[in-house]
């Protein structure tokens, strides 16, 4: 799993960590070593098998290090969780080039470089690659256009890897958070996201534990006849 | 042309068959159309559409008195279905649709500052339903459309408030788009749409669009609208 160390994608490797014992994780992150280093005590103090290892997704040559890595150490790959992502908010129209082509560095190329990397591999173990879509390219919501192209086009490359790659076993499918109470929420005032509470049917913000363990279902062969789809996990988002 | 809007349309780097039978049909109804070519291409039609480069577009610099109140880009020109081919593909394929996006954000960015001070226009993409890549050998582009419809979703949020409007239409192919052959030789599996489905023409599906943009107002913000048998809604 790419992007483990913050957020949603630190509680997909502690939830993994307790629920798949007998699995090796290899987890990534791009420069936050503090993150890291907590991440590492977490997994250390639930006795997981498991790498943390860095990797930039966006640049091709690290991606190729990291599957190089787990195809000589593992010899096969069951799972891809294509977590690493970025935002970009702010007014799009003033939105500078390097940030545009950052953000599609990030979530688009990167993920498109980890999948192509990981489906041979998974091809032959019959597994499964889970994306992070965005209830922001199912929604939409101002400031965050670039974030909602991205995480839309994710939700395009499930699609297209799923038709690709199901006859061949492997599974492609997609989760869209709705609001999650990861670092970026705790900093706002609850006044600030009230109207999004208010469209949604459970009335409150989502945890990131509730993210992972929809991650792991689709993951495993837990979901085997589920393939192409974007599943919300948003507490009944405008439901 | 548009209510909510002014009757000048640009199309934005025409090059689809679509956007040819479009272009056609919005002149006939009497819509003064301008484009702008996409790179590297020859303006594609004749005299009656004049020819727009970017600079014109800068804020600032287009002529206030006529802006260009509706605008609309064509359907995507990478086809995705050699991006993950052989095994895992090129990367450098994976970076030209890198680019791509760029420029179609860089352009819908210049696009917006067009109509944003003059606080009124509306903005429509074209995308072909790549479900019926089951049946044909067609160009598909489901990234990019994805792409485009999850980004006219936030933009109508943001800009709503400046009389903007951003929706996208998805149609089926057209029946002069499909090898002739696979058609003929599909149209049983083709009952998934509809008992005795047929593709429409590419004229009926061009005066359909024209229709949707004609007729739409600003209480149509951040819709895909689906033209079609049966359309594929699941997928956008």
């Amino acid at each position: 799993m790419t992007g483990a160390s913050r957020g949603i994608g630190r509680a997909i490797a502690l939830h993994l960590a307790r629920v798949e014992k007998d699995t090796a994780l290899v987890l990534t992150y791009r420069s936050n070593e503090a993150a890291a280093s907590k991440l590492t005590e977490e997994l250390d103090g639930l006795g997981a098998a498991y790498e943390l290892v860095r990797c930039d997704i966006s640049e091709a040559a690290s991606v190729d290090n990291l599957f190089d890595h787990v195809a000589e150490r593992y010899g096969r790959l069951d799972a891809l969780i294509n977590n690493a992502g970025i935002t970009a908010d702010g007014s799009f129209i003033q939105a500078e080039e390097a940030e545009i082509r950052g953000i599609l560095a990030t979530n688009l190329t990167g993920t498109m470089l980890c999948s192509r990397r990981a489906l041979p591999l998974l091809a032959k173990s019959g597994g499964a690659i889970v994306m992070m879509s965005s209830i922001a390219a199912v929604k939409g919501k101002e400031g965050q256009a670039l974030y909602s192209a991205t995480k839309g086009a994710i939700q395009g490359l499930t699609r297209l890897l799923s038709r690709a790659y199901g006859p061949l076993g492997v599974r492609v499918n997609a989760v869209a958070p709705g609001f999650i109470n990861t670092d970026m929420v705790a900093k706002l005032k609850p006044e600030m996201y009230a109207h999004v509470l208010k469209g949604t049917t459970l009335k409150r913000v989502g945890e990131p534990e509730e993210v992972a363990s929809v991650v792991h279902f689709l993951a495993t062969p837990l979901s085997s006849y589920i393939n192409g789809t974007v599943i919300p996990v948003d507490g009944g988002l405008q439901k | 042309m548009n209510r909510a809007n002014s009757g000048k349309v640009l199309v934005v780097e025409p090059t689809s068959i679509v956007m040819d039978r479009l272009v056609g049909e919005l002149l006939e109804r009497g819509t003064r159309v301008s484009a702008l070519p996409a790179p590297g291409r020859l303006p594609p039609y004749g005299a009656e559409v004049p020819r727009i480069d970017l600079p014109s577009y800068e804020a600032g610099d287009s002529d206030d008195s006529d802006p260009f109140g509706t605008i609309i880009f064509d359907l995507p020109r990478i086809d995705e279905r050699s991006l993950f081919a052989d095994g895992g593909g090129d990367p450098k394929n994976l970076s030209d649709l890198a680019d791509e996006a760029y420029r179609f954000l860089d352009l819908t960015k210049r696009m917006i500052t067009h109509q944003v001070f003059r606080e009124k226009g509306s903005i429509w993409t074209l995308e072909c339903d790549d479900f019926f890549e089951y049946y044909f050998t067609i160009p598909i582009s489901p990234i990019f459309s994805s792409m485009r419809i999850s980004c006219f979703r936030s933009l109508c949020k943001e800009f709503a408030r400046f009389n903007l409007q951003f929706n996208n239409i998805v149609f089926q192919p057209g029946v002069e788009s499909v090898p002739a052959a696979e058609y003929k030789a599909q149209l049983p599996n083709l009952k998934v749409f509809s008992l005795k489905f047929r593709l429409s023409s590419l004229e009926r599906i061009a005066a359909a669009i024209c229709d949707q943009i004609e007729n739409a107002s600003a209480s149509m913000n951040g819709s895909v609208v689906h033209l079609g048998v049966s359309p594929n809604w699941n997928n956008y």
